[in-house]
């Protein structure tokens, strides 16, 4: 398989560019990779977002950031008006969250030490208030989390292939900050409230 | 009686059918593609066994992309894109630093001999003199020069602008002439 495409003066006027594009493309590892990259794909099995015909993996992606953000706000309102049943009972303990992992692409992928600082403090405001919370609304907010973190790691399968796309780089940011809303919503309903968009 | 033979599905079939989540197609993909990808990570890195972990971490993200490959470019060109990502983003992290010196690798201190005066190099004496080229050189030298992307191409997957990549070629083929003793050309 041959992929050369040179403008015919750079390879006409230059013999080493020549011999350079005639070096063997192909280099076969010195084991089978294989069995270790099925193992692995066995554990993340394809994003499944339509295909032709359907919503563009774009838009679906984007589809995933937005239903994370409404559904951050229907945890707001849920939080700031509490539920008439029982907090939680006590002895029962909640896992604590933990924050998206970072991406591995895309602008984002360094992220800058004061965020980290305030989100790792904001997570720590998170976790000790989610288990005073209702059953019933601490699983809504698990569930946000989780969609959340499901958002980020679509976007970043996706930075994967393009990371330079502005579009990814866009949804991940609103990941970002659908992240730090819910927890601000859960550390303190009334702050989140007044953050909230109208 | 003549055995009905099936035909070979065709690379779109199989994404196709990896796409829908069949691991056996994507096994056939893999093993179509496995030492272009494995070849350029090489290059790139010039440690085999970071090559090969950042060419199954091509296919791993490519498996979870799939749904992204909208097929405007060729397969081959798309998972190689994935591996430079792949290789600049473990080149970027703070654990990927020190393993392998993509950065900061200044071309002087490698072992290569030269032969003076000659006007055809080997193969050999290309990838050694390929390899001892600064980081930034080295790049587009592998992606223009011996995978023949265009400039446009090689930019983009670098992330760099188009007239750094040209002034990086430049700077390649000037070193590497120099180092294997090579008369320059017009």
């Amino acid at each position: 398989m041959s992929t050369v495409r040179f403008g015919r003066d750079e390879r006409e006027r230059d013999p080493l560019l020549r011999q350079v594009a005639a070096l063997p493309q192909e280099i076969e590892p010195s084991r089978d990779l294989w069995p270790d990259i099925r193992a692995r794909l066995k554990q993340a099995p394809p994003d499944r977002a339509p295909a032709a015909g359907g919503l563009s993996w774009s838009w679906a992606l984007a589809a995933g950031v937005a239903v994370a953000s409404v559904s951050v706000l229907f945890t707001w309102m849920v939080v700031k008006t509490p539920a008439d049943g029982p907090a939680q009972m006590a002895g029962v303990t909640a896992a604590p969250a933990t924050a998206l992992q970072p991406v591995s692409y895309g602008g984002y992928s360094s992220l800058g030490a004061d965020y980290v600082r305030t989100r790792s403090q904001m997570l720590d405001l998170f976790n000790s208030r989610l288990a005073d919370l209702p059953e019933e609304t601490r699983s809504r907010v698990e569930a946000d989390l989780a969609t959340i973190h499901k958002a980020a790691a679509d976007i970043d399968a996706a930075l994967a292939a393009d990371p330079s796309s502005k579009l990814l780089n866009k949804l991940l940011l609103s990941t970002y900050q659908e992240e730090m809303r819910l927890y601000t919503t859960v550390a303190d309903p009334g702050e989140a409230g007044r953050n909230k968009r109208t | 009686m003549k055995p009905v033979q099936t035909p070979e599905p065709d690379e779109a079939e199989l994404i196709a059918s990896a796409r829908a989540g069949d691991m056996l197609s994507f096994e056939r993909l893999y093993r179509a593609h496995v030492a272009r990808v494995n070849g350029l990570c090489l290059r790139m890195t010039r440690h085999r066994q970071t090559a090969e972990d950042l060419t199954q971490e091509t296919f791993v993200n490519a498996w979870r992309s799939l749904s992204t490959f909208e097929g405007r470019s060729g397969f081959g060109t798309w998972l190689h894109r994935i591996a430079v990502n792949a290789v600049l983003a473990k080149t970027r992290s703070p654990q990927g630093r020190g393993e392998v010196s993509i950065t900061d690798f200044d071309g002087q201190d490698r072992e290569f001999e030269s032969h003076d005066g000659m006007d055809t190099a080997t193969p050999l004496d290309l990838e050694r003199g390929i390899e001892t080229l600064p980081a930034g050189a080295r790049d587009v030298m592998v992606l223009h020069g011996i995978y023949g992307y265009s400039h446009e191409e090689a930019a983009d997957m670098l992330g760099v602008a188009v007239g750094t990549c040209k002034a990086q070629l430049h700077r390649a083929r000037r070193l590497l002439r120099e180092r294997m003793g090579m008369e320059a050309s017009a």
